[in-house]
């Protein structure tokens, strides 16, 4: 069985209306931020800039942060936090300024009712194709939704940014996905195939592997 | 003869405000009077609350929590009575947004977090704008009083 081509009926899209029908199942789950074409800015460079805060945020540091980006030095970008040294012949693009055409384009979204409200609607959807803020593997999908819901680091460390930044979200705006396999297969995921693991089984393997790879903003290192 | 009760006298207001103490009464009148003041700061905060409202309202319409549904009935009142209504004024679509922005922000008075009270600060804000209209236009708030009931059924 090739497994991406059956992903489409694996894959589900949850928002807390629907958090009722989130399965008692195991099965690997992410949050996504929901990408709101906030009314307040003017330009949709504020709107780049707000969207970029959220997805730069990296997990393997604690701390007080913000987001500056500073001159270029020869070998050297250097971004508040991250520092990388380099020794490669590259054009850094010291800005995530967007192309000037964008806020004429941005302005005749706004500027119409159906424009704008394509617009956000296509954003909204886009939201899945940002990077996840939190990726986790468990036993019991709705479990895990409302022991996040309720209270856990996650919910801290995102309500905590939102708090920060003034962005009217809480955990429950966000938008929560879930990929199983088959029942069988799910199973022998969540088996102990190893005696001294505390445990720990096939799911926690998975999770950090996801964790220490795609490294989601907001899930603890 | 109208049923209606008066504002104070409907009664999630009046559970309300046994669970509120009088310093979050204050806090919430406060922020009442600030935000009724024109500042471009408040002004920009109430419309980017105002983005996710179609997004709170289903969240409260789904919930079980008698504090969230009522809020989602009057969410439908105001905008429906006021918010859409030709004949609103400016002043009264003003005060409509004050108290659905207020709703729409998880870290008000008292952080919406809280299982408990997180949504009772925001029915209180709803309670001073209501109260703020009946002193305006009591027809309006008639017509809002009788839309509340029915969006409650």
């Amino acid at each position: 069985m090739n497994i991406l081509s059956t992903l489409s009926q694996r894959f589900k899209v949850y928002t807390y209306p629907d958090r009722h029908e989130i399965p008692a199942s195991s099965g690997t789950y992410a949050w996504f931020f929901p990408l709101y074409a906030f009314d307040d800015f003017n330009e949709a460079q504020e709107l780049a800039d707000l969207y970029r805060n959220v997805f730069a945020l990296d997990s393997t540091f604690s701390g007080e942060y913000q987001l500056t980006e500073k001159e270029y030095t020869e070998g050297r970008h250097t971004r508040s936090w991250q520092t990388v040294s380099l020794k490669a012949d590259v054009t850094v693009s010291p800005t995530s300024t967007l192309p000037s055409d964008c806020q004429k384009i941005w302005e005749q979204v706004q500027a119409l009712p159906e424009t704008k409200k394509v617009f956000d609607q296509s954003l909204m959807a886009a939201s899945l194709f940002t990077p996840p803020l939190y990726i986790g593997k468990t036993n019991d999908l709705a479990t895990r939704y409302h022991q996040h819901l309720s209270d856990s680091g996650f919910k801290k460390r995102f309500e905590n940014f939102c708090r920060k930044n003034k962005l009217p979200l809480s955990i429950s705006d966000l938008i929560f996905c879930s990929l199983s396999l088959d029942v069988d297969s799910e199973k022998l995921m969540s088996d102990r195939i190893v005696d001294d693991s505390e445990g720990k089984d096939m799911n926690y393997l998975l999770e950090q592997i996801l964790m220490k790879s795609a490294r989601p903003p907001f899930s603890r290192q | 003869m109208s049923n209606l009760q008066p504002v104070d006298k409907m009664n999630i207001f009046e559970d309300i405000k046994k669970v509120l103490t009088s310093e979050d009464v204050a806090n919430i009148e406060a922020t009442f009077k600030r935000l009724k003041e024109s500042k471009s700061d408040s002004n920009s905060k109430i419309q980017r609350n105002l983005t996710i409202v179609g997004a709170k309202l289903a969240n409260l319409e789904s919930s079980d929590n008698k504090y969230q549904v009522a809020l989602a009935a009057m969410t439908k009142a105001f905008t429906e009575e006021i918010i859409k209504h030709d004949k609103s004024s400016k002043h009264m679509r003003r005060l409509s947004f004050i108290a659905i922005a207020y709703l729409c922000d998880p870290f008000d008075v008292i952080p919406d977090n809280d299982p408990d009270l997180g949504y009772a600060d925001d029915i209180y804000m709803f309670f001073l704008v209501l109260k703020e209209i009946k002193k305006l236009d009591a027809a309006t708030y008639k017509r809002i009083a009788e839309s509340y009931k029915k969006c409650l059924v």
